[in-house]
Parts: C-alpha cells; structure tokens; sequence
C-alpha cells in the first residue's frame, strides 16, 4: 500500500498488490448508475440528464479550481467528483432549478469534501451534505416533485408516494409494479428499484461494495417501519417503504461509502442510518429520512470505530479477568 | 481484470435493455388499460372557456345522464411556497349552485413535504365539503353588526340569498361582492366586501389595520356594515342620495364611495324581486358561519404554512368567482 506523505510516496504495510485504484471503483460506480440515469431521463425526460451534467460539471470544476488554487496535488482524474455530482443530482426532482444543484455542488466538494482533507477525509457523503444544504436553505426548490411522462394520470406535479401514505391519503393510483419500475413521482435517480439494483448488481460483480452494510440498512428500515407502523404494531407497509423512497438509492449507492473501511462498523453504521431513517419516517415531519439517517451515521463513524475497534493483524485480543 | 469488468459492462448492458424492455412493455399494458384516462379538463364534455380567467387552469360542467347540470368543477392555481412552476393547483368541485364545494382534490402542489404538503391530509381536505363560498380562515370571516333584528316590513321580495359582483376590478384592483339574504319578503341580511387578486377580502383588510382610510373615522368595514345597516332598516336603497363623487351624507360615518354598493344592491333587489338566482338559505352545516350578513365557509390553515394556505384560499375564492360569474349566480 502506498501512503503519501507530504511529496513523497511511502510503501506501508500491508505489502498487498492489488490492482483496484480509486479511479477504478469510482468508474464502476458512475458505470453502475448509468442504468438509473436512463431510466431518470425516460420517466422525467432529458431535464434530468441537464441536472446531471450540471452538476457533475460543476462537481469537477470545483475540485478543479480549489486544487489549483491552493496549489494541491490535482485528483479530478480519480472519478469522485463524478460520482458525487451524479447522486447530487439523482437526490433533487427533475424541476429543481439548476443553480440550485450547482450551489449543492460547489458546497458538497469545496465545504464537505475539500475544507475536511479531500476524498476518504470528508466527515460525510458530500452529495447528501449538498441536498440537505438546499432542504435548509431553499427546500421549496427542491419540493416540486412530479409524475412521470408515463404517468396514467393527468397531474403534472405530485406528493410523493412516500407522503402520501405518511399522511393517511389515497396512494392507489400508483401501483406496486410502477414503484418497481420507477413510474412514480420523486428525485429523478431514486425512482426506479429495478434500475438501481440492476446497478447495484453490477457493484457487487465487481466487489466494490460492501452488501452488508446495505442489507443491514434496508432490513432495519423495513423492520422497524413494518413493526411500528402508523397503523398499529406489525402494520407496516413494506413494499411502500420499500419502493416509493430513497431507499434503495440510499442502501446501494450512499451507504456503502468510504469512510469506514471495517466490515463490523459499517455494518454498525447501517443499522444506526436504518434506526433513525425509520424513525424519521414514523415519527418525524418528513415522509423520507435516508439522507438525515445516512449523514447522521456518518458523523457517528468516529466514535463507532472507537466502540468497534476493528482486530489489528498479529495482535491478540486480551480477555479481560475479573 | 479488464475482462471482468469487460464481462461486467455487457452483463449490466444487456440486463438493462431487457429492463427497459419491461418497463416499456408494462407502459403499453397501461395505456391499454386505462384507455381515455388522459383527457384533460378541455377534451372532457361541458368544457367552460377560461380565456382570461385569472388563475383559472380549466372548467367544466358535470352533467347527468339528461343533461342537467348536477355540479361544476374548476380546476384553479395560486402561488404558494414553492416557486411559480409549481403552483399549488386544485379542482373545486361545486353543486350545481355554484357556491357550495362538494369536494376539492388536489391536483399538484410543490409545497414543503411537513409543511405546506399537509394539505395532502385527508382529514384537512374534507373540511371543505358541504361549506359554501367564498372561504375563510375560521374567524376572520367578516361579521357584521348589521345583522340583527330588522323590521317586519314587507318589501315584495322572494326568499332566497341573491349575490352581485363587479365586473371589473377597480383602480386597486379590488371587486365589490354584495350578498342579500331574503326571508319572509324581508331583507334579513346584507353583505358588503371586496376582495382583490390576492383573495383578501377588503372587511378583514381594514380590520387588521392593513387597510386604512382615515386615523380616527369608521375603518372601510364599519362603514360597509352601516351602508348595510341601512339597507335593513329602509329595506331599499331609497333615499341613499350621493354627490357628484358617489359619497353620501345620509350614512352617518360614511365616507367611501358608495357607487358599487349603490349599484350592486340594486342588482341584488331586481334578482330578489323576480326570484333569479335565488340560492336555497342554508342550513348552517359545520365549517359555514354568517358573516356579517350572509353565509360563508370557514376552514383551518395547513398548520405552519401560512403562504400555503393564502393560496388555498386565494384558489378556491377564485374559482368560486369565476363559477358563479359564468352561472350567472
């Protein structure tokens, strides 16, 4: 493993060849959710592919500049900027203006990502800090959720189906088939299950994510909703949950970050994101909460690594007498 | 390693396409399915034109099997929180008197999911069946002290409460609502408003002290209501004499111009005197108060969404203008 230290490149332990760089992973994620994108631009139409451009563009440029200004080494070549601008944008509905996802682009890579020491510094998932920044600042233009152009109705802008069952009210014109596919209303990336998990399919191919972490997500948020539901306990309506939010983008795409690098605490980390995203849900003002849940998992990796000291190779773990 | 990702790209290409292939094939099934579903209000029968119409998206008539007018739907738009694009848009459905809403659906909205999106709630909507227009946020209809007890006097006039309006806003951009409500041939009560494009009513306006005239004289409500208190005890606007600038001296206290309600209480008593137009007096179900002299709905805001429920009001109030000027009611 190479470790740069100040200009100089040190060979550090473990002394494994492993031919997987940043670049590679982050290539296969932005590969990943190419499917989710097509399927953005087919069911909210080629606006969502600008938001996309806009704020991948703005994503890299950032980096770009703030590297060059403060005569950094330059690592837009390694994809990240990409991959963050792409779940900027996936994040936001498809008529969210586009200064608006600019703004959260420049935040999530000079504030988040850049001010906290680059990529695997950053305290948490920048593209997530992005949407929060606009839901405090300027939530309505990010609220103007709407049907897709295949949509059987004739509305043109929509709750989402996440709200409309945390409000008691009539969901049926969206069926459990159009959930799966993406024909509902919401951010444009997070629609459609099947696009996403045939993307996440691809990750898991390629060993690029860790499948635990994103089980353990779901499996809580799908648990604890089902059990405490507003319905009375065990009344939950799992594949609503399921389906009609930002789970799935959530679990496949957010959660499996960078941060933490052991198995045990990532795990950990989901099943916090998965408690509090399910509390939001139930008991919260929003309908949603994978955002809120994810970034606050984040900000708690530092002492969860703490609590979970991961096992440090040749070191026995001394059992305590007594 | 270049071949697996290799393997993985044509893996991942061909499983989408055959997705696409899916979710495509499920769209025809759709169509098929819910055949007509997509006409807008404009394809559908009984289409109103709304060229002009301020805020006015579409309307239609609903008619029954005979072809007799059973309700009006207008579907309406007011800016709430969101931006422009995203107006909050509702269908106002009324019986056939074009002022009691028999049910409001949303159409879309982009209000703030915890805020202004808790007009979704159902229990929020059903609070506007059954209530007559115009709307107002509970208390804050405006009631006037004009009505009261009135002399028994018979004045030849049918029963029934008979609406009037301007055509035209005025310089302000206000227009003059005048209601009569008529009960054993007697003028029982009189409402006199105004309301603008915003859907603010020009009573609560001057209640709030948003609306002012002079510092120490009758605020614009005090004097509606003792023009309409006049009219209770005369039972006609005889005598109501004005100048050259439409004021008069025979109200105490009156300083506005009395042109409009001159106008309108006339249009109100022709209606009365051959029974045109006569809305059935109402029964005072929940949600409908007097206001002042006639009767109004009252409803809740979206609790912490102020802006949203201005637009709530504003939408519903216009289409109810917008429906009873083409019912003639």
């Amino acid at each position: 493993m190479k470790l740069k230290v100040g200009n100089d490149l040190h060979e550090v332990s473990p002394h494994i060849e492993i031919n997987r760089s940043t670049k590679v992973i982050m290539q296969d994620v932005v590969i990943a959710m190419i499917p989710a994108l097509l399927g953005a631009i087919y069911f909210f139409g080629f606006n969502s592919l600008i938001l996309v451009l806009a704020a991948v563009t703005t994503c890299v440029l950032s980096e770009y500049f703030w590297q060059k200004i403060r005569k950094e080494q330059l690592t837009v070549s390694d994809w990240s900027t990409v991959v963050t601008g792409m779940l900027i944008a996936f994040n936001v509905p498809s008529t969210t203006p586009i200064w608006a996802v600019m703004v959260a682009s420049i935040f999530a890579i000079i504030v988040v990502k850049q001010f906290f020491g680059g990529i695997g510094s950053n305290f948490a998932n920048p593209a997530l800090m992005g949407r929060a920044l606009l839901i405090f600042l300027w939530p309505a233009s990010i609220s103007g959720y709407v049907t897709t152009y295949h949509s059987a109705t004739d509305a043109i802008s929509s709750a989402t189906v996440l709200g409309l069952y945390k409000t008691g009210s009539d969901f049926s014109r969206f069926s459990k088939w159009d959930m799966i596919i993406g024909n509902i209303p919401g951010c444009i990336g997070e629609t459609s299950a099947l696009l996403l998990l045939i993307g996440f399919a691809y990750l898991c191919y390629r060993r690029v994510v860790n499948i635990g972490a994103t089980s353990a997500y779901i499996l809580t948020v799908l648990l604890v909703t089902y059990v405490f539901a507003r319905d009375g306990l065990f009344r939950g309506d799992i594949l609503t949950n399921l389906l009609s939010g930002g789970l799935i983008l959530g679990a496949c795409f957010m959660m499996t970050d960078y941060a933490s690098v052991a198995p045990r605490v990532k795990v950990t980390l989901a099943i916090i994101a998965g408690l509090i995203t399910a509390g939001i849900r139930l008991w919260g003002m929003l309908p949603e909460g994978v955002s809120y849940g994810i970034l606050v998992a984040n900000c708690l990796s530092g002492i969860i690594e703490i609590i979970i000291r991961p096992h440090i190779y040749g070191v026995k773990v001394r059992k305590h007498k007594g | 390693m270049k071949d697996s990702r290799l393997k993985g790209i044509i893996a991942l290409v061909v499983v989408t396409i055959l997705a696409f292939g899916v979710i495509y094939g499920s769209k025809i099934l759709v169509k098929d399915e819910t055949g007509n579903n997509n006409q807008t209000q404009e394809d559908l029968p009984g289409a109103i034109d709304v060229t002009g119409a301020e805020g006015i998206v579409s309307a239609r008539e609903i008619t029954d099997d005979s072809g007799t007018v059973t309700a009006y739907s207008v579907v309406a738009k007011a800016k709430g929180f969101a931006p422009p694009t995203n107006p909050v848009t509702w269908e106002v459905i009324f019986e056939n008197d074009a002022k009691t809403i028999k049910e409001v659906k949303i159409v879309s909205h982009g209000e703030t999911p915890g805020y202004g999106a808790a007009m979704e709630e159902s229990s929020y909507l059903d609070q506007f069946k059954g209530i007559p227009a115009p709307i107002y946020l509970k208390g804050k209809a405006p009631v006037s002290d004009a009505a009261t007890d009135t002399p028994n006097v018979s004045g030849g006039l049918q029963d029934g409460i008979y609406s009037a309006r301007t055509e035209e806003a005025d310089s302000s951009g206000f227009i003059y609502l005048l209601t009569i409500k008529v009960e054993n041939g007697n003028i029982t009560s009189v409402v006199f408003d105004a309301m603008n494009r915003e859907g603010e009513y020009k009573s609560y306006l001057s209640t709030v002290g948003e609306y002012t005239m002079t510092e120490d004289g009758l605020t614009w409500k005090e004097q509606a209501d003792a023009l309409a208190n006049y009219i209770l005890e005369n039972q006609s606007i005889e005598g109501l004499t004005v100048d050259e600038n439409g004021k008069t001296d025979v109200v105490s206290g009156v300083s506005i111009s009395i042109d409009d309600f001159l106008e309108l209480t006339e249009k109100a008593l022709v209606k009365a005197a051959s029974g045109e137009g006569a809305e059935a007096i109402g029964t005072g179900d929940t949600g409908v108060v007097a206001a002042g002299n006639g009767e109004v709905g009252e409803i809740d805001g979206v609790s912490g969404a102020t802006v949203t429920t201005d637009a709530i009001l504003q939408l519903v109030n216009n289409a109810y203008e917008f429906i009873s000027a083409y019912a003639g009611k």
